[in-house]
């Protein structure tokens, strides 16, 4: 059984590297480049993603704004659906903020891949 | 021109003439102007097109390489046991190596962990920290920091002697080495990173000095105070308030450094830092040793108004009961508007947005309090049977709130919309409907 | 040859005297901004070129801004520029939108856009403004607030906005201004350097007109299909990057744009905030914290940032610029006149002894010299005293150097940030700046000399732009229904408000 995986990032070097990580690790990766594309993917009726990854500063729609619509069901994916935000906004107010919003895990950049693979991996098979 | 009165009287005709030839302008040096003018025209147009033109041909051979250089980058990065840098850049050409460089620059400064160390041979494949240390040791100034870029990035700290030699003229230049030594993470980053930043008393920090300084103490908080502890009163008051910025955000590695010179500037004659003061205190709430020194109570008596908000917002953030108290007590009779609004927001975080007024809440429990029909009360209102409903009027003078009921207004109100903005639960229909205004 | 021809003859070749002279020293002085401006770019090209490896989005030490967008009668366009403002790459962000009292429907825009909410309490302190009638939240953005107030003009709308905010620092847009996703990380650069002193800081205005907008953000950059349009764009050009990159590395810049411009919020408290006897007041506020600052003896800086860039919409018929440029010139005025102590005073540093004199001498006397030359050449022709030299040196003067500077200032752009990728683009810049200088400029001392009537017979008026909003063509057709061009007596905002008062604050304007 394959994991699928939505992630939404503005910045391409991001993109390439969540990408290229998460195709490695077994994921079919959909590529959102800011928060109203990721918006659409997620609000897809045939979305089943395993996590979603988000980045808060995207334009169109900022990364929180679209992970508290998730959070609020108004979207067609699964209110509960695993989702890291991994952002460059790490003072303790925006770690708060993330985690208030409903993110499962909050990481910041820069970061290191295989950490994010781990925890992605701890999320999926819970 | 005043020779024009004179010959008016006597020759109107030839005064017009001799103003015209007394400036008259030589063919010669017109014909110069001309020719000068045209060849600096021309030069412009052929300068400017020329750059265009090769600024765009750049460009289109760039985009795809670029391309096509990411791709193998992440191949030989995560594709393979190996990367192989050094193979990979001897069969690349200078133009390709330049873009390589630029990509590397963008990547390295996402990633860490075991991605950035193999990534920090890629910067080796490419000569860059040969480079950067060349740059260093006989650049010039643009060369020096751009060098420190790199160097932070590779996580590749050179020699200190180097270091102190050449990197120590401008305040830009120790901020950047300091910040070397702090993404090498090294031994010495604290110590050497507090020296070059504070050393001969700065006058103020850019913000990334500052936040270098704030980097490197929070890796070993020693130096720094020990330096803030000694020096602190000789610095300038734009020094202190950014010290005091630092140490606020250093809560969790004080250990139990000496922190009397942020007491100390409570008193400072400086406002502003009497402010910043404050809010570093406001991070140290469960200090009991430096909580016995700070008064509460003294609070009012600051002339400053931005310095009784600052004071408020610290107190709010120790929290407990005492520190709310003195809050509470200290708002109600706050002069100025913008600080009673502090206080309001302080209490109102605290007790939540639904919690009555203080001040008020006090008089409305108070069930032994009996309504009299004195003086102040509106002419022919009975006192009714139960004290809860004129304990309002019966305070003087009532018909407009109180200053402080209006901040507290103000306050609990964006209370409201901000958690009705962040929330994710079922509640939240009641909340909206809370907002309805 | 009668007394009075005599007489005539000697006013004439007098005047011709004069006005070449007073043209050759203010060309030099253009001159030299122009060249200082090149070194400032080269130097604000490498500033920019450094780039930490600090984060500035982990960085407790950021400067938290509030954009101050004023709007009146911004129905098409409001909700789109809000978006757009929402989404700019910026660690700690508000914004605070003043509903200046619209006709349209500019705040049912917003508050169906973003779920706005009205919020139950009065405002607890004095705003110096006109009064409140309410203040707006949002139910999903709580970076949002909105003001709606009663109608007092575009100053007013800024001091509201200016006293609504906790942030230390505000940045003051047009409410039609898109502002690229990264300007306002750069154009906060000076108070990162320098956080103790800088006061004020601007970035560019560049002409949106035929760019392709998408999302509030402009994805495509083209000049503009008109000459009129086009001819401004040259015009920017060259008072952004010569004139304000020349004046700041004098250190007296005394303008900032209205429409993109970072300031200390409580600097500008201490000065009143903007004032309302101004149509200019972007320039008078610069003017005034010089003032203010100086005479305090505070060690202050205000700075120019060359690389951010907001987009605006230039107006595209004479009649609407024609308008604004007379606004513009009478606001120069008024302020020229207003700060008339701090001439010649060494007290304001260069900006008092040097700036300002020269300023006024270039921008607001010079185009009336211009014009009265304009119209001594054929006098002069038809009585056959025209002196085919002085003629050569005027033209010389005016339209050659006028040419040479304005393409030196293309070249200022080509060589720093090259926008206009495609060389065909250059080449039709280059077109412009002849243009300009054949046809526009002459215009343009027809406008100041009527700018300059206006002014003496106090009129205060603004003027409506007729605008097409950006984006889809949808948008526009809605556009049509809610433009009014209306008289122009009602304290309204015109939409472009830079006053890039040609140049340098002008840069080199021909002359």
């Amino acid at each position: 059984m394959s994991k699928s995986a939505v992630i939404a990032d503005d910045d391409e070097t991001i993109r390439s590297i969540l990408e290229y990580k998460l195709s490695n690790a077994g994921f079919d990766v959909t590529v959102c480049h800011d928060g109203e594309e990721g918006r659409a993917a997620l609000d897809d009726p045939d979305a089943d993603p395993d996590v979603v990854v988000l980045d808060v500063m995207m334009p169109r729609l900022k990364g929180t704004q679209l992970l508290r619509t998730v959070r609020r069901g108004e979207l067609a994916v699964d209110p509960d659906v695993p989702v890291v935000m991994l952002t460059s906004r790490g003072q303790e107010a925006d770690v708060l903020e993330g985690l208030e919003s409903g993110a499962d895990e909050y990481l910041t950049k820069p970061f290191s891949p295989n950490e994010l693979l781990v925890r992605i991996e701890r999320l999926v098979g819970r | 021109m005043s020779v024009i009165p004179g010959l008016i009287a006597t020759s109107p005709r030839i005064t017009g003439d001799l103003v015209l030839q007394a400036v008259e302008i030589p063919p010669v040096a017109l014909t110069l102007a001309v020719v000068v003018l045209a060849s600096l025209l021309a030069a412009v147009v052929i300068v400017t097109v020329g750059y265009s033109v090769r600024a765009a041909r750049r460009r289109r051979r760039r985009v795809p390489a670029r391309a096509g250089l990411r791709s193998e980058l992440l191949d030989r990065l995560y594709g393979r046991d190996e990367p192989a840098w050094d193979e990979w850049v001897a069969g690349l050409s200078a133009l390709e190596r330049d873009e390589l460089e630029s990509l590397l620059d963008v990547y390295l400064r996402e990633l860490e962990g075991r991605d950035a160390a193999e990534l920090a041979g890629l910067g080796t494949a490419l000569g860059i920290d040969e480079r950067a240390r060349r740059e260093i040791a006989e650049g010039d100034y643009w060369d020096r920091i751009h060098a420190l870029v790199w160097l932070a990035l590779l996580r590749d700290p050179p020699d200190r002697g180097l270091l102190e030699a050449r990197c120590t003229d401008t305040p830009r230049e120790r901020a950047a080495a300091a910040r070397v030594l702090h993404a090498a993470a090294t031994d010495d980053c604290a110590t050497t990173g507090v020296d070059l930043l504070l050393r001969d008393n700065p006058s103020a920090f850019s913000v990334f000095g500052v936040d270098t300084l704030y980097r490197v103490a929070e890796r070993d908080p020693t130096p720094f105070f020990e330096r803030a502890a000694a020096d602190f009163n000789d610095w300038e008051p734009a020094l202190q308030r950014q010290a005091l910025l630092v140490v606020r955000h250093l809560t969790t590695v004080v250990g139990d450094a000496d922190l009397s010179w942020v007491v100390g500037a409570l008193s400072s004659p400086d406002p502003r830092v009497r402010s910043a003061a404050w809010r570093a205190l406001g991070a140290y709430g469960w200090n009991r040793r430096l909580r016995g020194v700070v008064d509460p109570e003294a609070i009012p008596d600051d002339p400053d108004p931005t310095v009784r908000a600052s004071a408020y917002r610290a107190l709010g953030v120790w929290g407990d009961a005492d520190a709310i108290g003195a809050i509470e007590a200290a708002a109600t009779a706050e002069p100025d508007a913008r600080a009673r609004i502090a206080a309001a927001e302080t209490l109102v975080s605290h007790r939540g947005p639904d919690a009555p007024v203080p001040g008020r809440s006090a008089s409305l429990v108070d069930e032994d309090s009996r309504p009299t029909a004195d003086a102040t009360s509106p002419a022919g209102a009975t006192p009714p049977a139960d004290g809860s409903a004129l304990p309002a009027d019966a305070t003087p003078p009532a018909d407009e709130p109180a200053p402080f009921e209006v901040a507290w207004a103000w306050a609990t109100e964006h209370a409201r919309f901000d958690r009705l903005a962040r929330d994710i639960s079922a509640e939240r229909e009641r909340l909206r409907e809370e907002v309805r205004g | 040859m009668t007394t009075l021809g005599a007489l005539g003859t000697a006013v004439i070749a007098g005047s011709g005297v004069f006005i070449v002279a007073y043209y050759l020293l203010i060309n030099a002085g253009y001159l030299a901004i122009h060249v200082l401006a090149l070194l400032q770019l080269r130097d604000s090209v490498r500033e920019s070129a450094w780039s930490p490896s600090f984060r500035e989005f982990d960085s407790p030490f950021y400067p938290g801004v509030a954009m101050v967008v004023p709007a009146y009668n911004e129905a098409p366009t409001i909700v789109e520029s809000v978006r757009s403002m929402l989404a700019l790459n910026y660690p700690d962000q508000e914004i605070v939108v003043v509903n200046d009292g619209s006709s349209d429907t500019t705040l049912e825009r917003l508050v169906g856009a973003f779920g706005l909410r009205p919020v139950d309490a009065e405002v607890p302190y004095d705003v110096p403004s006109e009064p409140i009638r309410g203040v707006y939240r949002s139910a999903t953005h709580e970076d949002l607030l909105v003001v709606d107030k009663e109608n007092g003009g575009k100053s007013d709308a800024l001091n509201a906005g200016v006293w609504l905010t906790d942030k230390e620092l505000f940045c003051a847009v047009d409410a039609d201004t898109l502002i690229d996703r990264d300007a306002l990380l750069d154009v906060v650069a000076p108070f990162l350097e320098d956080p103790s002193r800088t006061v004020a800081s601007g970035g560019t205005i560049r002409v949106a007109n035929d760019c392709v907008v998408q999302d509030g953000q402009v994805k495509e950059i083209n000049l503009p299909k008109t000459g009129l349009a086009g001819v401004q764009v040259m015009e920017y050009l060259r008072a952004f990057y010569s004139g304000r990159l020349g004046l700041a590395r004098l250190k007296g810049l005394i303008l900032i744009s209205g429409a993109f411009g970072v300031f200390r919020t409580d600097r500008v408290r201490d000065i009143g905030g903007y004032r309302h006897d101004t149509v200019t007041e972007d320039f008078d506020v610069v003017v005034r914290l010089h003032e203010h600052l100086s005479d305090a003896d505070v060690d202050y800086r205000i700075e120019f940032v060359p690389e951010p860039v907001a987009w605006t919409e230039v107006p595209d018929t004479l009649r609407a610029l024609g308008r604004q440029r007379r606004r513009w010139y009478r606001g120069m005025l008024e302020t020229v006149v207003a700060s008339r102590r701090m001439f010649f005073r060494r007290a304001y540093g260069r900006v008092g002894t040097v700036i300002l004199p020269f300023f006024t001498a270039a921008e607001a006397i010079g185009p009336l010299i211009e014009g009265v030359g304009y119209v001594l050449l054929p006098i002069a022709w038809y009585l056959g005293i025209l002196n085919i030299e002085f003629f050569l040196a005027f033209l010389l003067l005016t339209v050659g150097t006028g040419m040479f500077l304005s393409w030196f200032g293309v070249f200022s752009e080509v060589w720093s940030y090259n926008r206009y990728a495609s060389p065909w683009d250059v080449l039709r810049l280059l077109w412009y700046g002849v243009l300009e200088n054949f046809g526009y400029r002459q215009w343009k001392t027809v406008v100041a000399w009527h700018g300059l009537i206006e002014y003496l017979r106090g009129d205060r008026s603004w003027g409506v732009m007729e605008r097409r909003g950006f984006g889809s063509d949808a948008e526009t057709a809605a556009a049509g229904t809610d433009e009014t061009a209306t008289d122009e007596t009602a304290t309204d905002e015109t939409a472009t408000d830079e006053t890039a008062t040609d140049e340098t604050a002008t840069s080199g304007q021909r002359r």
